[in-house]
Order: structure tokens, then sequence, then C-alpha cells
């Protein structure tokens, strides 16, 4: 059976089917990433002062994304206008390049942006300890200058200082072992321990997997439940970013176009001083949980388009072969959801990595 | 399934006359791409050179919706769709201020401590 409507328009609408549905679809997801947005005018308008971070996004790399979801938005014009011309060949090139784009956004992305995210570590003071932190937070300069204060310390963590009990020490043995960490101290009877982690991630296995147990009764492991905090944080000691090494320069008030490095001077921060801390996960921060959240939807989204590009580029064809009509308009129609994708990005990019 | 073959549907093939104009279309949309660039451009240059946020927020986001109208105009070709999107478009820009306005409705009536959220 024919399905009607794939190449000529309906009389009552005067688009093919497909067409319509797109558009249709596009306005559920016009509202999807609306609701998304409002979430983050929301959070952010609410956050206190200070609190929503700047800066810790790379902008070369945001703008190199843009600019590679841009060109993928014209290559795929291209495509359709070269189905539109009967130029199979010259399609396939094409449709060939918008995937390889798109791989390439989704690789940088994955493979670049996020993991140095997840590598970063940063501590947000006490409002009351701010003081003692002066050297490394800088707000008395920020204060004078009339800027938001600065509540967070960031870097890379080097080392974690902990207090264990005795019945937790054969499952910190164990986790020690398992994570590749290095007592570097031992104190108080192996009570108060120094160790040399390898990301903020072991800091954070380190806060989850251990503690008393609250059901010690309890025989099956799986149900076994434990109290958090696991072990106690007593300090951490980390390596800081540049805005934290020399707080007080004023070319550090703003945002940069480079994104701030990490430098070698270390800090020793205590935990009774902090009031959080995390890597830069979306647990982090209102600003993380939002950007992982917008991001992660949309570069699903890229995966979406990726696919059913592929799906074209070896069996288009076939329908191709067939009817050169459906096919550009199949492609007409996989491309009006590219573009789409192309315009979310537009808007993430400034909000996120410039705003 | 069946095995057998669909016979292939005879559409005109383009003449002389839609191929130039194609090739018209074509050099709009590298043209378009460029543009997109600049606009790119032109919202990172912006937002580090405005000094007051209010001031970066609009001029950059203004920025930003020059460069998605020309991937919504052309590159969607909007400009030349017809009415029946139109209508559907109309509407979705219409409930998304509602949506956009229901969130800033709950800034009135704030859950106590909601809104500090560093953590």
């Amino acid at each position: 059976m024919e399905i009607p409507h794939t190449v000529t328009a309906r009389p009552d609408t005067g688009l093919y089917n497909a067409k319509l549905a797109i558009w249709l679809f596009l306005a559920s997801e016009v509202m999807l990433f609306g609701g998304l947005f409002s979430a983050y005018v929301f959070l952010r308008m609410g956050a206190d002062d200070g609190y929503w971070p700047h800066g810790l996004l790379d902008v070369p790399i945001g703008t190199l994304n843009t600019f590679i979801l841009v060109s993928s938005s014209i290559t795929i014009v291209l495509a359709w206008a070269s189905l539109k011309m009967r130029q199979w060949a010259r399609h396939k090139l094409y449709l060939g390049i918008t995937i390889a784009l798109g791989v390439l956004f989704l690789c940088i992305k994955l493979g670049y942006e996020y993991p140095a995210k997840f590598k970063h570590f940063g501590v947000f003071i006490k409002k009351d300890s701010w003081s003692k932190y002066e050297d490394y937070l800088g707000n008395d300069h920020l204060k004078e200058a009339g800027l938001p204060p600065r509540p967070e310390i960031s870097g890379h963590l080097h080392e974690v200082e902990i207090d264990a009990t005795d019945a937790d020490r054969p499952l910190l043995d164990n986790l020690i072992k398992r994570r590749d960490l290095v007592v570097l101290k031992s104190e108080e009877d192996g009570k108060r321990l120094t160790l040399k982690v390898n990301s903020p991630s072991d800091a954070e296995a380190l806060r989850n997997a251990l503690g008393a147990i609250t059901n010690p009764e309890e025989q099956d492991p799986a149900k076994v439940q434990r109290k958090e905090p696991g072990v106690k944080m007593v300090a951490f000691e980390m390596a800081l970013d540049e805005v934290n090494a020399d707080p007080k320069n004023p070319k550090f008030d703003y945002p940069s176009f480079i994104l701030r490095g990490l430098t070698e001077k270390t800090a020793t921060i205590h935990a009774e001083d902090v009031d959080w801390w995390s890597a830069f996960y979306p647990k982090h921060s209102a600003y993380f949980a939002v950007y992982f959240l917008i991001t992660g939807l949309h570069g699903l989204h890229v995966l979406g388009g990726i696919v059913v590009f592929t799906y074209f580029f070896f069996f288009g064809h076939k329908i191709y072969r067939r009817n050169p009509e459906q096919q550009a308009n199949r492609i007409e129609v996989v491309g009006l959801y590219w573009h789409f994708v192309d315009l979310v990005w537009i808007f993430v990019f400034p909000i996120f990595y410039l705003l | 399934m069946s095995d057998h073959k669909e016979p292939a549907v005879q559409t005109p093939e383009p003449s002389a006359g839609d191929v130039e104009a194609f090739n018209k279309h074509l050099k709009g949309y590298i043209k378009i791409g460029l543009i997109e660039f600049v606009f790119t451009v032109a919202t990172v240059w912006i937002s580090f050179m405005a000094k007051s946020m209010g001031t970066k927020i609009i001029l950059t986001l203004l920025s930003a919706t020059g460069n998605a109208v020309l991937v919504a105009a052309i590159l969607m070709h909007l400009k030349d769709e017809k009415k029946t999107i139109w209508k559907v478009l109309f509407f979705t820009g219409a409930f998304l201020i509602v949506l956009f306005f229901l969130t800033w409705l709950a800034r009135s009536d704030e859950i106590m401590g909601a809104l500090h959220n560093h953590h």
C-alpha cells in the first residue's frame, strides 16, 4: 500500500505529511527546551550573589563547536539541494560531511569538555570563614571594586586528610587498594590518614562508600545502609586555579576569553570551613546541574540526528532510485530537525559560556 | 515479507532553469553560513566588551537571536513557508511566553530556602 502524501502536498494543509509532522514535533521541542531555559532563568535570578559561576567554561572551544554546528547546518541544506538537482554523489559528500561535523561536535563535548569538568574540583567556603581564606578568595578586593563576592576555591584536588574509625578500616583499606590511592601519612594509630587522590571522584568515593552502618543486624550486603557522610573529611590539599592563586589581580575580576589555567600554587582547605565541595559535576551547583542537563539533552539530539543521517547515507539510495523526490523530502525533514538542533545551540552557547 | 521490487516513480529531471536557480540558492546558503560565523564572533566579542551585566545580557542575546533568525528564516525556509506552519509556530510562541511567566510567578511564591541553590 502506498503511503499518501509523502511527496505531494495534502490539499487541506498545502504540505506533505512529514513536513507538517516535523514542524509539530519541533513545536513540542521548543516547549521542552523552553521549559529548561525558563528553569535556567529562574535558578540564575534566584542565586545568591556570587554563587552563579562565571568563566568556568572554555569559550574558544564553545565557539569552535558553534562554528561546527553552523557549518553542518549549511552542509545539510546543500545535501538537500543536491538531491533536488538529482546529484546523488554530491549529496552523499555533503551528507558525509554533515555526519562528520556532528561526530566532531560530540567528540569535543564528550572527549574534552565534560572530562575536564569532572577532573576539576571546587570548595565553597562558609561565609563566616571567608576572611581565613582571603588570600585565595580576594573578597575584600572584590568588595572595593563593587563586584559580587567569590565564595569558591577551585583547582585540582591532590590530597585529602580523613578521620576513619577502626570499624571502617577494612572497608577503607579495600577502597584505597581498589582506587589505587596512596597513603602519604598515617597519624593517631592510623585513625587519621593523608591520602593522595587521583581525581575528585576518589574523594567522593571516600565520602559515599564508607561510614557507620545504621542497620548492623542486616545480613544481606545489598541492604546494608551506611550513614552519610562516610569518613570524616578533615582537609583538602589542592592546586589552585589562577583566579584563586592571585585573587586580587584585577584581570581576574571578569571572565576571560581564554579559560583560566591551573597554577602550581597549592592551598590547604579545612573541612570545618567548607560549606560544600564537589567536582564540577551536576551537583556542584545549580549552574552545572542545568548546564549538564541542557547540553546533555542537546547532545542526545545531535546523536539522534547523526543516527538518522547515517541511515540515509548507507540506505537512502534505494528510495532515491525509486522516487528521488521522496528521498529529498526525507532529507528536508531531518534537515529541519538538524537546523533546530543548531538553533538551540545558538542560545545554549551564549547563556552558559558567555553570560 | 514480499520480495517484489517497487516500480520507480518518474519524476521530472530539473530543467536548465531549475539548475541555475538552485546554483544561485547554493551560493546564498554559503553566504548565510559566513554571515552566521560573523554573528557568532560578534556574540562573543559583545559579551566581553559590555561591562554592565544588563547590557551584556541584552546585546549578547540580541546578537544570538539575529543568528537564530537567519537559521530559521533562510535555512529552515520559514520565510517562504505555508500559513499552516506559521499558525503552529504562533501558538508555540504564545505558550512559550506563558511558560516563562509561570516560572517568573514562582519567584513571588518562593519555597523557603529553595533559591539558595549553591547546594
